[in-house]
């Protein structure tokens, strides 16, 4: 599978950043790393992508400063791992989700890209905490 | 003559001897005439061999062969240019490369020092060989050092693919077995394209790396794993 941000898009990716390293398959961005495809934008620190024999990604993993946007949600975190066989991203360490105005924080956060699915785990000992807007009831009278 | 053994197998003195019938008026005349012929015909053998050799070695006109050797060598007062040059050696991992260009000019003055017309330098490793080439280039012998000008080129495998990254300038170090280009760097393969200011690929560590600005687009379409099977017909937008 073909390591992309949004689902069956054939869309390019664009990856910018300060410098590239690539060393026999695996290619390592640093420095104001941005990663577009349509809609979809992940910016990190770094980004380490394992490029496969057809010239794409099999996968992605962002380190430092992780945000991935899609114009629906947004959802930041310390890392993240982009899994093109699973089709997920997996982010982890201070992991905050935006939906609108509903703010959502955990520990570890599963994306799945094809059905737009979100699991939350709770960081150790803590819980997971959200806030979320009813419509206001005096709109609604 | 042959010699006649007695029944012990011994041939001793006279009775070796065979006596064989007087030669006939005619035949010794015949052999007379032929002793005169050969008086005349020998020393004047000998004269036309004499006269041979001393016509080939005051002969002024250069061999052809040798000649031939040297015809692709035009010697301009003040440089030796050759054509279809070939440098061949090991880099410092005992890689061979081998170095090949439409002319050379060699300045007599610095002989270690040559320039190149349409340069291409091929460096061979197990798993793969690296090529670059480019309109114009300075090889420096003693340093096995190449510095190319204008339509540089570099093919390099990143990622499954070829890409043909071009620049303005590099400069190629054989023993070290780098590739440096300061002067921005474009890059394009089947499946993307790429762009930075400036690249560094070490050939030894199978690693490049490129600084400033650095721009990489990849085409899912373009990739294999996604383009659509025969059957589905479907064409990437």
């Amino acid at each position: 599978a073909l390591g992309q941000l949004v689902p069956d898009s054939d869309a390019p990716i664009d990856i910018t950043g300060n410098s590239l390293e690539i060393v026999d398959d695996v290619a390592t961005w640093i420095g104001d790393v941005r990663a577009v495809q349509g809609e979809a934008i992940l910016t990190a620190d770094k980004l380490v992508a394992i490029l496969d024999d057809e010239g794409g990604f099999s996968s992605i993993r962002a380190i430092g400063a992780v945000r991935y946007a899609n114009g629906k949600e947004a959802i930041t975190g310390e890392t993240a791992l982009y899994d093109a066989e699973a089709r997920a991203i997996t982010i982890t360490d201070n992991v905050v989700v935006t939906q609108g105005r509903t703010v959502m924080r955990g520990g570890a956060l599963v994306y799945w890209l094809d059905t737009g699915r979100i699991a939350f785990t709770a960081p150790d000992g803590k819980r997971i905490r959200g806030i979320f807007y009813t419509k206001s009831l005096d709109a609604s009278l | 003559m042959t010699a006649a053994t007695d029944s012990n197998g011994s041939g001793g003195g006279l009775r070796t001897l065979r006596i064989g019938p007087r030669l006939t008026g005619a035949q010794a005349a015949r052999r007379a005439a032929l002793a005169r012929k050969l008086r005349i015909a020998l020393p004047i053998l000998a004269a036309i061999l004499v006269a041979a050799f001393l016509a080939n070695a005051r002969r002024d006109q250069p061999d052809e062969v040798f000649l031939k050797d040297f015809a692709d060598l035009g010697a301009a007062p003040d440089e030796l240019r050759m054509a279809n040059p070939r440098f061949a050696g090991v880099d410092g991992k005992g890689n061979p490369y081998e170095i090949t260009a439409e002319t050379a000019l060699q300045n007599p003055e610095a002989q270690e020092v040559v320039e190149l017309v349409r340069p291409r330098a091929v460096t061979s490793r197990p798993e793969e060989s690296t090529v670059v080439y480019a309109e114009r280039g300075v090889f420096q012998s003693k340093e096995n050092i190449l510095t190319l000008k204008d339509g540089v080129a570099l093919e390099r495998a990143i990622g499954g693919r070829t890409y043909v990254l071009r620049a303005s300038a590099a400069t190629v170090d054989m023993d070290g077995e780098t590739v440096v280009s300061e002067n921005g760097v474009e890059g394009e393969s089947e499946a993307g394209l790429l762009r930075a200011d400036s690249m560094r690929a070490y050939n030894a560590e199978r690693r490049v790396v490129f600084e400033g600005n650095v721009s990489m687009r990849i085409f899912p379409g373009k990739t294999k794993a996604h383009r659509p099977a025969e059957n589905e017909g479907e064409q990437p937008q």
